[in-house]
């Protein structure tokens, strides 16, 4: 069980939280995008085998939607932070 | 009758306490504080069990965890298959029996006279042919395969404990490295959990006889420990699973039968648990009397058991001579120590020489005879001419490994160390090795591995080792040599003993090129077996490298997965959770609806809401009427507590709101809502609800009971991550805290007034969709002119604690006008007959607004909200999409069923089951809801049909399972709706 270490509650366990996925911000002008693009906003992630930012919601915490960045080889967390706020 | 017990010594045993037990229905006695095997051993039993595939009989083969044969049933205390003699503790009363068959004459044994035909994986080549024989070979094989027998009865259940426990550092294993490090670390202000599996702690120092500096340090060193606050000792636990983030499985079998489950978070973890033994190669070296020399040492010392009557020691490395040394110190006579290697350390020979043993250089084990008990051995000297001794009990040691399962679960790296001829895990992430657990077996280097690692943890910790001295202790010789490998073909020589697995098996699968340890081991089952290849996996691969001409310590054992040992899933359950395993959220009328008869159904997220309310001796098609017809020309109550509800607030909630939902919103006025679709990016509807303005800055909508979660979710995604946090609006979820009950029908009004409602309820006071507070039956409550039945409707909203008693005062007061309480199966038909959507059915993922009819709830002028790009899309391309439809089957036929699927012209009446196939093409849509409509008297249905908006007035051929067999059915095609059509009902 991992570990996610929330900037406004601390260390806590992963059953706190609710895990969607890779980082994948709306494009600001989606009808500029040609379906083909739009699709692969939809649809497409890069999931490189490389350590990628991520969405974690501390559901059962204070309900803040975090980017953390995890390896994902060694599950160790090398970032943090909440969404909005800077880093 | 080879086992005898020593007349002193014994470091666990109570000699005050003697126990009986029987085994196999022979009454025998052991000492409290005995394993199993140990009084087994003492009181001359042999032979345990019967191999797993050739049924050779088997004895005990080492003292602890990794032995790999010596599994028994246990009849008492408790009822329980493969039970692991070496490890149970014997208790008064104890009945076991030996498993596959009987030790003594088993009808299983054929399968070693036909061991020609069954070599390892021979069930993937045999058998084929004839096919016809295949199910008789199935069931024989069946049959004879398995490992255990169950229990006639299931376990009483019993409780079981499950702990948390956290600490700075987790030391596993509280032998000499275990100890020192775990002291030192706890002087240094470190909260330590220290763990071992052992009664007491020691480690491989309970071997030897008691007393002597060595005792003395640990007693020290125990005193110390327990006068540190924040160290936490356990004993008879062992840990058994390493996960991320430095959590830790441990289970503590103090009582057998009633485990306790320890989870641990540690953020760093020293390994000091020690090392494993493994035995040498020859021809019959798993008769019973052969054992690993480590073993030998933990009967003699642990138990006072001497495990034969006459000892020949065989290996090729210096910690074994120990074993022999031990043994004829307490007067079990050793006839050869023969040693593979041409020299050794002359301190061993010397000791040998003090006590009179013949050694042997220069010397292996070749054979050994003996079906039920080795009789004598073969030793082939450095010549090459073999001699043959009387000996019923032959020790072996191959070589060490460090115990590196932990490590090797969170993915630690091992590496192949040519002086231990083992694997040794190197420190990192996974844990510090300290101790013989990092390839160490003289005291000196142990001490100073486990001061390096202790160190280690203390720098990560911030903390300062105390000044703590490195005891003093007798150094010894730790020199080791590879083994020797037999060639095949030369008898019948086991590389693992749990599995049946003899050399000639890895042989044969390295010609057929099974060559990596993972082939290997799934091929011929190596390492398969409960001990997890822990005295055989390493021999398996070292075996290999040599069969491809590798060098040893270039093919590693196969990856190692927790848990370490078999865990009781009474263990992992804890205590019987009863109804608390899945938690049922209940609303404030739950217990009424229960009270009242309601069948009731689970529902949404954990809720369980009626579904109907027989009355004395109603179907349930009866009791459906009743309510369907109560809601239509009377009036109906029902229970949508648990209904999702939020409270949305701030100067900019409305430009959230049009963000999130398809409709406009920016034109109602306090005390208006709108009904309104959410929509995913991808234009598919998500959720649908109602969206009201309670005042400038203060909105409230609705979801689906099921979906409350996942609304929340995105509505603060959609604050969080796409707004960034920027917008000043604020989400607060409300669905537990408002209850929600519906007035229904005609007389909607007429009862709300009964009640006592300080408004005036009249149409044009009060028209659709809008909200008003009020004061009814003496509760201020918010009505929502709502309908989801297609009825004159109210939705209550009020605090949850006073839901209750206006619910039982609109039951008492509905009496007198026809009022009945309806459930979710009633309000199913009615909101079918209206052509009403619902999330789940309909609604499933995959359609969005447009092809549900619901183009009036969506503003495609607005300039940006979610879904909007994909609708644009789905606009450009009308064709080839599912639409929402309904379906009429001809009068007095009975309703189609949900799920049925509509094929693509097809004709005739009967599928055949080929065709059934390939339905998947054939289906042009689905029937998503199927009900018999009172208020019509006929079968109504609406479905989801490709291009079907256009297809109005089509008949089409329905599915139906009939008989078993799939038939179909002619249904119409026409619009979705077919009550009420303008809804007049519902405005009025």
């Amino acid at each position: 069980m991992l570990q996610i270490p929330c900037p406004h509650c601390g260390l806590r366990s992963e059953h706190e939280f609710i895990a969607t996925g890779e980082f994948n911000p709306r494009p600001a002008q989606p009808e500029a995008l040609d379906d083909a693009a739009w699709a692969d906003h939809l649809y497409q992630r890069d999931n490189p085998d490389a350590p990628v930012l991520e969405h974690w919601w501390h559901l059962h915490g204070c309900r803040s939607w975090l980017m953390v960045r995890r390896d994902p080889h060694t599950q160790v967390i090398l970032e943090s932070r909440a969404v909005g706020q800077g880093t | 009758m080879s086992g005898w017990r020593l007349s002193s010594g014994g470091r666990l045993i109570d000699r005050s306490q003697p126990l009986d037990f029987s085994f196999n229905g022979r009454p025998l006695q052991g000492l409290a504080g005995d394993t199993l095997a140990s009084a087994l051993l003492a009181q001359g039993v042999d032979v345990l069990s019967r191999s797993f595939k050739y049924h050779r009989p088997r004895g005990v083969f080492a003292a602890g965890w990794e032995e790999p044969c010596a599994f028994v049933g246990l009849l008492a205390p408790r009822s329980e298959p493969n039970v692991l003699a070496t490890t149970e503790p014997l208790v008064q009363g104890l009945h076991a029996f030996g498993q596959q068959g009987w030790p003594g004459l088993d009808p299983m044994a054929w399968a070693d006279w036909l061991h020609r035909w069954l070599p390892a994986g021979f069930y993937y080549k045999a058998f084929k042919s004839p096919a016809w024989a295949w199910p008789w070979f199935e069931r024989a094989l069946r049959h004879a395969a398995g490992l255990g027998r169950m229990p006639d009865r299931p376990a009483e259940p019993v409780d079981h404990e499950r702990r948390f426990a956290h600490a700075d550092v987790l030391v596993v294993g509280a032998g000499l490295a275990g100890l020192w490090a775990a002291r030192a670390l706890a002087e240094a202000g470190a909260r330590v959990i220290l763990a071992d599996d052992a009664p007491q702690p020691g480690g491989r120092w309970l071997d030897r006889p008691a007393g002597g500096e060595v005792d003395d340090w640990i007693a020290q060193t125990l005193q110390a420990l327990d006068a540190c606050p924040g160290v936490q000792r356990w004993a008879n636990t062992q840990v058994v699973a390493q996960h991320d983030h430095g959590l830790f499985v441990a289970i503590d079998r103090s009582r057998p039968g009633q485990e306790r489950l320890w989870k641990v978070r540690a953020p760093h973890m020293l390994l000091a648990s020690g090392q494993i033994e493994r035995g040498l190669l020859f021809a019959d070296n798993d008769r019973p009397g052969v054992m690993l020399a480590g073993a030998v040492s933990s009967f003699v010392g642990r138990w006072a058991v001497a495990p034969g009557r006459q000892m020949v020691l065989a290996t090729n490395n210096d910690a074994a001579w120990t074993a022999a040394f031990q043994a004829h110190d307490a007067g079990l006579p050793v006839r050869v120590l023969a040693d593979q290697r041409p020299e050794v350390h002359p301190q061993l020979l010397h000791q040998a020489q003090q006590r009179g043993l013949r050694v042997q250089l220069g010397s292996s084990v070749v054979a050994c005879r003996g079906r039920m008990r080795v009789r004598s051995v073969a030793l082939r000297d450095a010549d090459g001419r073999t001699e043959w001794h009387a000996a019923d009990l032959l020790a072996v040691s191959g070589g060490w490994s460090s115990a590196l399962a932990l490590h090797a679960q969170a993915g630690g790296a091992s590496a192949y160390d040519p002086q231990l001829h083992g694997m040794v895990p190197s420190a990192g992430p996974a844990g510090v090795p300290i101790g013989a657990a990092a390839g160490h077996q003289d005291s000196a280097r142990v001490l100073a591995s486990a001061r390096q690692g202790a160190q280690q943890v203390a720098q990560a910790l911030g903390l300062k080792l105390p000044p703590l001295l490195l005891p003093e202790l007798a150094s010894q010789s730790d020199g080791c040599s590879a083994i020797a490998w037999p060639a095949p073909g030369q008898g019948r020589v086991f590389v693992d003993l749990a599995s049946d697995v003899t050399l000639d098996d890895v042989a044969l699968a390295q010609r057929e090129g099974y060559e990596a340890p993972e082939h290997l081991k799934r091929y011929t089952a190596l390492g398969m077996g409960p001990d997890q290849g822990r005295t055989s996996s390493l021999n398996g691969a070292l075996l290999m490298a040599q069969l491809r001409g590798l060098p040893p310590g270039q093919l590693g054992p196969t990856r190692l997965r927790p848990p370490y040992t078999p865990l009781p899933l009474a263990a992992v359950a804890g205590f019987e959770p009863g109804e608390l395993i899945r938690p049922v959220r209940r609303t404030p009328i739950t217990a009424w609806h229960e009270a009242a008869g309601a069948v009731m159904y689970e529902s949404g997220q954990n809720w369980r809401r009626p579904g109907y309310y027989p009355r004395q001796g109603e179907t349930l098609a009866q009791a459906l009427e009743r309510e369907c017809r109560a809601c239509r020309e009377a009036v109906g109550l029902y229970d949508s507590s648990p209904l999702g509800k939020f409270e949305v607030t701030g100067p900019q909630a409305l430009q959230l709101l049009e963000h999130v939902y398809a409709c406009r919103l920016a034109d109602l006025k306090d005390g208006r809502g709108r009904y309104a679709v959410m929509l995913r990016e991808d234009g598919r509807v998500f959720d649908d609800g109602t969206v009201f303005r309670l005042a400038q800055d203060r909105w409230w909508i609705t979801t689906t009971s099921g979906q409350a979660q996942a609304v929340h979710a995105w509505l603060e995604a959609v604050l969080q991550i796409h707004f960034e946090g920027r917008l000043q609006a604020f989400v607060t979820p409300v669905t537990d805290q408002w209850a929600a009950l519906v007035v229904c029908g005609p007389r909607a009004r007429e009862l709300l007034a009964a009640c006592g409602c300080s408004i005036d309820l009249s149409r044009a006071a009060f028209p659709f969709m809008n909200l008003r507070t009020a004061v009814l039956s003496e509760q201020l409550v918010r009505l929502f002119r709502v309908s989801f039945t297609g009825e004159l409707s109210y939705e209550i909203h009020l605090p949850a604690g006073g839901a209750l008693a206006l619910w039982e005062r609109l039951v008492d007061v509905g009496q007198n006008l026809g009022l009945a309480v309806m459930g979710s199966e009633a309000n199913h038909v009615l909101r079918v007959e209206k052509g009403f959507i619902s999330v789940g059915h309909e609604v499933d993922g995959c359609i969005n607004p447009l092809d549900l009819g619901l183009a009036w709830a969506v503003r495609m002028d607005k300039p940006d909200f979610v879904g909007k790009r994909s609708l644009q899309r789905d606009l450009a391309q009308p064709q080839g999409r599912a639409q929402l439809v309904g379906l009429l089957v001809p009068e007095g036929d009975l309703p189609l069923e949900e799920g049925a699927q509509i094929l693509r012209g097809e004709h005739g009446a009967e599928l055949e089951p080929a065709r059934a196939l390939a339905l998947e093409q054939a289906s042009a849509g689905f029937v998503t809801a199927s009900v018999f409509s009172h208020a019509l008297g006929r079968a109504v249905a609406l479905a989801l049909l490709e291009d079907g908006a256009a297809r109005h007035g089509e008949t089409v051929w329905v599915t139906a399972s009939s008989l078993g067999r799939l038939a179909r059915r002619p249904a119409q095609v026409v619009a979705p709706v077919f009550f009420d059509l303008d809804g007049e009902r519902m405005r009025g």
